[in-house]
């Protein structure tokens, strides 16, 4: 077990590409850190330069005190599940999982002894004599995660594990990660496009985007206090509606020109709102006071069974806002609706920069 | 290649050391000196050479039998590959078509593949043989006074017969893999756009047995320009004199047999520029087909 | 959809017969004796002298050659295509294995060294190598024979669009397991290859013992004469003969085929695999 820091790291290809530009995290001995982002931010890129499957460009990686920028992924105390498991298909469960161990010497008893157990945390000890082929996507992926298992290693690294699996496994999986990492206390990297898979794993979430870091922070923080508008409409489903405005003399108004009275952020007359679908609610009329009031025409009713999404438009066009409803309420299209949301709850960020701002 | 690769200052160049040695002994050396030898005229009684410049090609291009050699070669290439093809092309559809017995079929119409061209000269040249060659009556049923080894055209014939039989069994397997890969899906959707089955094979089978069909005609093209050397040889038995012969069988005669070197060699210079043509065609394509998957 | 029709059985049937015939009439002509087939043709019966040529063929000197007998055509031609066989799997896979796992200078040149073999083809420069042989002293030789055929990049193509379909992180998962090169080549790489190895053991195994020309002009020692490579002699002897063995010359030509036919039926769907996935 150890502590994982990375410090301005930077990773270039041939060609100048700059996949990864300067990230620096330090990870606490036992914490589950999960890198999120679209597909191309850099998140796997990193991942398989603590690695040590990809060289580092500039900056320092330290696993535990030791810098690692030149050691051989083998020698690196880390043990790493892939995306497609990469189990050894020509071996059996058994000897996929003792390979490693066999590797670097360690006694057959040992190996014997840390197989088994692995085997009984997993659920796994049935299949031991079978190869790779002969098992199901779930057990497949049981076995990627024993294989990292035996080795007792100072962190576990995760490529996006479960994307592999269908929809009810994935979940069933996930919870289990989850139960394991904590059982066995040790340091996790994780990667993921699934924000979803990223906001229940983690300890802290850290987001990436074109190769830099958006925000780092426990889930919760993540989600209620977005650094930015891309980290607002990357994490949440339905994400966070944004909207640009000016504040004029009476409100504010949307780019389409349709107008909305709402809070006013500090100094600025031009910035983004932004307003989780769960915090808007259905008024009787327009309201007056600091918080946020709008008027919209429902598009679309879509029912996905605890609740509702309410799909609306303003009367002249612009950005369609989402509303999160409780399942029984009905609401035809074409409706209009007033809308409320109490200004505690509105996130403003920069017009330019889509910062968050205060 | 790969993501990650090892790095090691000496390991690859361990591995590729038996395989590069033999190439450079077995494959430069002997292109080089075929090379260099087409431009020296080698004295018959191996006292010395002496350089004579394009001399040699001249020679070749110019004497009327390497003509006629060529034209037979370039006649005998486009039927073995047309006959072959087509013939192939035809029972893989139909293979592929029926239900019962595909396999057996399947079994029946490739195993050809392991006889060697020799083996299959020599079964074709007794079948094709003046007094004991069952063809020979077939042939007089029509009139046909058939006389292999002796009759230009007849020993021409049945050179080409013996090629496309030994060369349907590569055609076939290839053909009949390449409509296996065609979907289902893609098969039933042409069912319900497209009522005539034979429409269906012109309009969608077909384009998509094109890159096959392509990868084939330049495989079939080498085939007969080199492969079939063991046929030839088999079928004119030594004596080239009025038969047939294709251009690789001229570098073997005048090389081995005739002693003449430079002339020899300057013939393979021009084979190989063919080959070369050919290949790069063939490389070519392969990239794009690894572009379609 | 697509009904069977009588006609497509008709072809595949005629197709097959065109593919079977000639073979199963040579094989039955060679159970008859000579005179009986000078006199009467090709034969589509069985002929009785079954035992008496094909021993004869095999184990006596003196038909066609002078000195080799049946068996020891067959034994060097086993030599021929197992020892060309191997040969070109064990320098293919360590070149393909070079080329593709390991991140070298002179890679992408080595890459062309070897490649541009595939654009001549042995016969195009018989003549120069048939010098080269002779000035190494190698005519005559087992080892003349195999090792200038292995001059060629075939099964090094084959490896190498193998190697690059292998999934990047079995390599990976490897050398975090602690894996180096000789241990992920020997561990892995070459368990996870073993039906590609038996496909391409096969297509090199036919190639190898069908091979004519070569043997041809590198042995002219009977000893090392193989069974194709008597084809020739049989067709000398029969220059100036009254009353030619068929039956003997038969026999042989049965039992030149016989072993490569038997490997292609018998391994026929790794064969398939092997020649269709590959690309030559």
């Amino acid at each position: 077990m150890a502590t994982i820091s990375l410090e301005t790291i930077r990773k270039v290809y041939a060609g100048d590409v700059e996949a990864v530009k300067g990230v620096s995290i330090d990870i606490a001995d036992g914490e589950f850190i999960v890198l999120v982002g679209p597909s191309g931010c850099g998140k796997s890129t990193l991942l398989r330069m603590i690695a040590g499957l990809e060289d580092i460009t500039s900056g320092e990686a330290r696993i535990g005190e030791k810098v690692v920028n030149k050691v051989d992924p083998a020698d690196r105390d880390i043990a790493m599940v892939f995306q497609n498991y990469a189990l050894y298909p020509h071996m059996t469960v058994y000897n996929n999982l003792a390979y490693g161990l066999k590797n670097r010497g360690t006694p057959k008893a040992e190996i014997e002894r840390r197989v088994k157990e692995a085997a009984r945390i997993l659920e796994i000890g049935d299949y031991l004599d079978r190869k790779p082929r002969a098992l199901s996507g779930g057990q497949r992926q049981r076995v990627a995660m024993g294989r990292a298992i035996v080795r007792e290693p100072a962190a576990f690294l995760f490529d996006e594990p479960l994307s592999n699996l269908d929809a009810k496994l994935r979940v069933q999986m996930r919870v289990e990660i989850k139960r394991l990492q904590r059982e066995l206390g040790t340091t996790s990297v994780y990667v993921t496009h699934d924000q979803l898979e990223a906001m229940t794993l983690a300890d802290r979430l850290v987001v990436l985007n074109g190769g830099n870091i958006e925000q780092i922070g426990a889930p919760i923080e993540v989600y209620q206090n977005p650094a930015s508008t891309f980290v607002a409409s990357f994490i949440g489903s339905p994400a966070m509606n944004l909207l640009k405005v000016t504040a004029g003399e009476v409100g504010l108004a949307l780019e389409s020109g349709s107008g909305l009275s709402g809070p006013n952020s500090k100094g600025k007359d031009r910035y983004t709102l932004g307003i989780r679908p769960e915090h808007l609610e259905v008024s009787d009329g327009p309201t007056d006071g600091d918080g946020l009031s709008l008027e919209v025409t429902v598009n679309v009713l879509e029912l996905v069974g605890a609740e509702s999404f309410v799909y609306a438009s303003f009367a002249d066009g612009g950005p369609e806002i989402v509303l999160r409803v409780p399942s029984h309420a009905r609401y035809t299209p074409g409706e209009t609706l007033h809308l409320k949301a109490l200004a505690e709850d509105v996130r403003f960020f920069d017009a330019d920069t889509g910062k968050l701002i205060g | 290649m790969k993501r990650v690769q090892f790095s090691s200052a000496s390991l690859p160049y361990l591995y590729l050391l038996p395989q590069l040695a033999i190439i450079v002994v077995f494959f430069y050396w002997p292109s080089v000196q075929a090379i260099q030898s087409s431009f020296y005229l080698e004295d018959p009684f191996g006292f010395g050479s002496t350089f004579v410049g394009l001399d040699n090609y001249t020679d070749v291009l110019e004497s009327s039998s390497y003509g006629e050699i060529a034209r037979f070669t370039v006649v005998f290439t486009l039927l073995v590959t047309f006959l072959s093809l087509s013939l192939a092309l035809l029972f893989a559809v139909k293979a592929d078509a029926v239900l019962k017995g595909s396999s057996t079929y399947k079994t029946l119409l490739m195993w050809v593949y392991a006889i060697a061209p020799p083996v299959a000269g020599l079964m074709g040249v007794m079948f094709f043989d003046m007094h004991i060659g069952p063809f020979l009556e077939v042939a007089r049923l029509v009139g046909w006074d058939f006389r292999i080894g002796l009759n230009y055209f007849d020993t021409a014939f049945a050179m080409v017969v013996i090629s496309v039989w030994k060369q349907i069994p590569y055609n076939f397997i290839f053909f009949l893999s390449g409509l296996q890969a065609i979907p289902k899906s893609l098969r039933e959707a042409g069912a319900i756009d497209c009522r005539s089955g034979f429409r269906r094979f012109w309009t969608i089978t077909l384009p998509l047995l094109a890159p096959t069909a392509f990868f084939l005609l330049i495989i079939n093209m080498t085939y007969a320009l080199f492969d079939t050397f063991g046929i030839i040889d088999v079928v004119v038995k030594d004596k080239a004199a009025n038969n047939p012969i294709t251009l690789v069988y001229k570098v073997y005669m005048d090389g081995f047999r005739g002693g003449d070197l430079g002339g020899s060699s300057a013939q393979s210079v021009i084979l190989m520029f063919v080959v070369f043509v050919l290949t790069i065609f063939q490389f070519r394509f392969i990239e794009r087909r690894v572009h379609y998957n | 959809m697509y009904r069977t029709r009588l006609s497509d059985h008709l072809i595949l049937i005629l197709g097959s017969f065109m593919m079977i015939g000639p073979v199963a009439v040579i094989f039955l002509t060679s159970t008859h004796d000579a005179v009986e087939v000078h006199r009467h043709g090709l034969m589509a019966t069985w002929g009785g002298h079954f035992t008496d040529t094909y021993r004869k063929v095999l184990f006596e000197s003196g038909g066609f050659t002078g000195q080799a007998t049946g068996l020891r055509m067959l034994m060097n031609s086993m030599i021929l295509g197992i020892g060309f066989a191997v040969g070109k799997i064990v320098l293919s896979m360590m070149a393909a294995y070079a080329i593709v796992y390991f991140r070298f200078r002179m890679g992408t040149f080595f890459f062309w060294v070897i490649f541009t073999t595939l654009l001549l083809p042995l016969e195009v420069r018989i003549v120069p190598s048939y010098e080269v042989v002779q000035k190494l002293g190698m005519l005559n030789t087992y080892s003349g024979m195999i090792v200038p055929l292995l001059a060629s990049a075939t099964g090094t193509f084959y490896f190498r669009q193998f190697f690059k379909s292998v999934p990047d992180e079995l390599l990976e998962a490897a050398r975090i397991d602690g894996a180096g090169p000789w241990k992920f080549f020997i561990d892995i790489l070459v368990p996870i290859s073993k039906t590609m190895i038996a496909a391409i053991f096969i297509i090199m195994f036919v190639y190898g013992w069908n091979q004519y020309l070569w043997p041809m002009m590198m042995t002219s020692d009977e000893v090392y004469f193989t069974l194709v490579r008597g084809i020739k002699q049989i067709l000398l002897v029969w220059v100036g003969s009254q009353i030619p063995d068929y039956n003997e010359a038969f026999a042989l030509a049965v039992l030149a085929m016989l072993p490569p036919v038997i490997v292609v039926v018998v391994f026929q769907s790794w064969f398939i695999k092997g020649l269709t996935e590959s690309d030559k």
